[in-house]
């Protein structure tokens, strides 16, 4: 009963927070109310539950507003302008990806998926084969859940962290002096966080910076 | 200079640095070591803690390492953070902060008896 009514309170805060934390969240709430036995220290777990949800939930909500422009608004900002077609089309098929895997925010993971669909060149180039490209969509695919389909005609916004793989993107462009923001500077930006998902699977098939930056200094 | 994000530090988030400074820890560690090193004065609910964690990763103080068994309990699968160098370095300076202000207020007589 309590692990039902505490469910039913985590689903007042935003849909990102739930999508990367529901899961841990309800295992420390079971973990703290397991512990917490008798009648005094279960009052006491239950008014701290409660004090935590009115002090992190309206400042969730606020960072969701304030922090997760969506791909939309910011490809309207001068960032994006920057972006040429195959890098554009990179973000388009990131959201359809992010859509059909049934995610609330377009995720790294999408970004690789759609920076794979829509620059087949580069594709060719890091992964030899199509039979690999398609190897690796699967395995990218494996790392998130599937659940039901988004529908493609709403507003889906970026994730934190695909807004930080699209800024170190631009850096990367920015470093070699590029005028415009090409697909292999935003595959730069995802591989420089290591511990991720879509570096590790880069890594693993040999895609390596020094790779990218071959291929960016000719283009 | 740019102000840096958490600037200033949150005090939950201090605590989670604090936490994490010995060892890499899970959710529920963390807010068990925050509880223990405060004598019980402060217990980070889960919105708290994964709003805090998730803060601090942006941050870069601290990072999420590969999901494994729980080591001491019963062998769930966890989520562990680990405090990065940067992180290390304003808890540093963060603690710092606290001893000057401590020094102070040995110096003015405001505090008694046997604080460090």
């Amino acid at each position: 009963m309590s692990e039902k009514i505490y469910a039913w309170m985590l689903k007042l805060y935003p849909a990102q927070f739930r999508q990367k934390y529901e899961v841990s969240a309800m295992q420390l709430f079971r973990d703290r109310l397991r512990a917490e036995r008798g009648f005094s220290r279960r009052l006491r777990f239950w008014l701290d539950v409660i004090a935590d949800l009115i002090v992190s939930l309206p400042r969730e909500h606020w960072r969701q507003t304030t922090l997760r422009p969506s791909a939309a608004v910011v490809m309207t900002r001068s960032g994006f302008k920057r972006y040429i077609t195959q890098s554009r089309r990179a973000i388009f098929f990131a959201r359809y990806e992010a859509s059909h895997a049934g995610s609330v925010f377009i995720e790294p993971e999408h970004l690789l998926l759609g920076i794979l669909r829509s620059d087949e060149d580069l594709a060719i180039r890091l992964f030899k084969t199509k039979e690999n490209i398609e190897s690796i969509v699967r395995q990218v695919r494996a790392t998130f859940s599937l659940r039901r389909k988004v529908p493609t005609s709403g507003d889906l916004p970026l994730s934190f962290e695909c807004k930080r793989i699209l800024a170190y993107g631009a850096d990367e462009a920015e470093r070699r002096h590029a005028r415009h923001i090409e697909p292999q500077h935003i595959l730069l930006g995802l591989l420089r966080d290591e511990r991720s998902a879509t570096a590790k699977i880069m890594l693993e098939h040999g895609v390596v910076p020094s790779f990218l930056e071959n291929r960016s200094d000719q283009s | 200079m740019p102000k840096r994000k958490l600037d200033p530090l949150p005090s939950a988030a201090f605590h989670i640095l604090l936490a994490l400074a010995g060892e890499d820890l899970h959710g529920y560690a963390i807010m068990r070591q925050v509880e223990q090193q405060t004598n019980g004065r402060v217990r980070l609910g889960p919105g708290t803690l994964y709003g805090s964690l998730r803060s601090l990763l942006e941050a870069r103080l601290i990072e999420e390492l590969d999901d494994r068994p729980d080591e001491g309990g019963n062998g769930e699968r966890r989520r562990y953070y680990h405090l990065t160098s940067a992180g290390l370095k304003i808890a540093r300076s963060e603690a710092e902060k606290l001893a000057e202000t401590l020094r102070i207020a040995r110096a003015k007589r405001v505090l008694k008896g046997v604080h460090v």
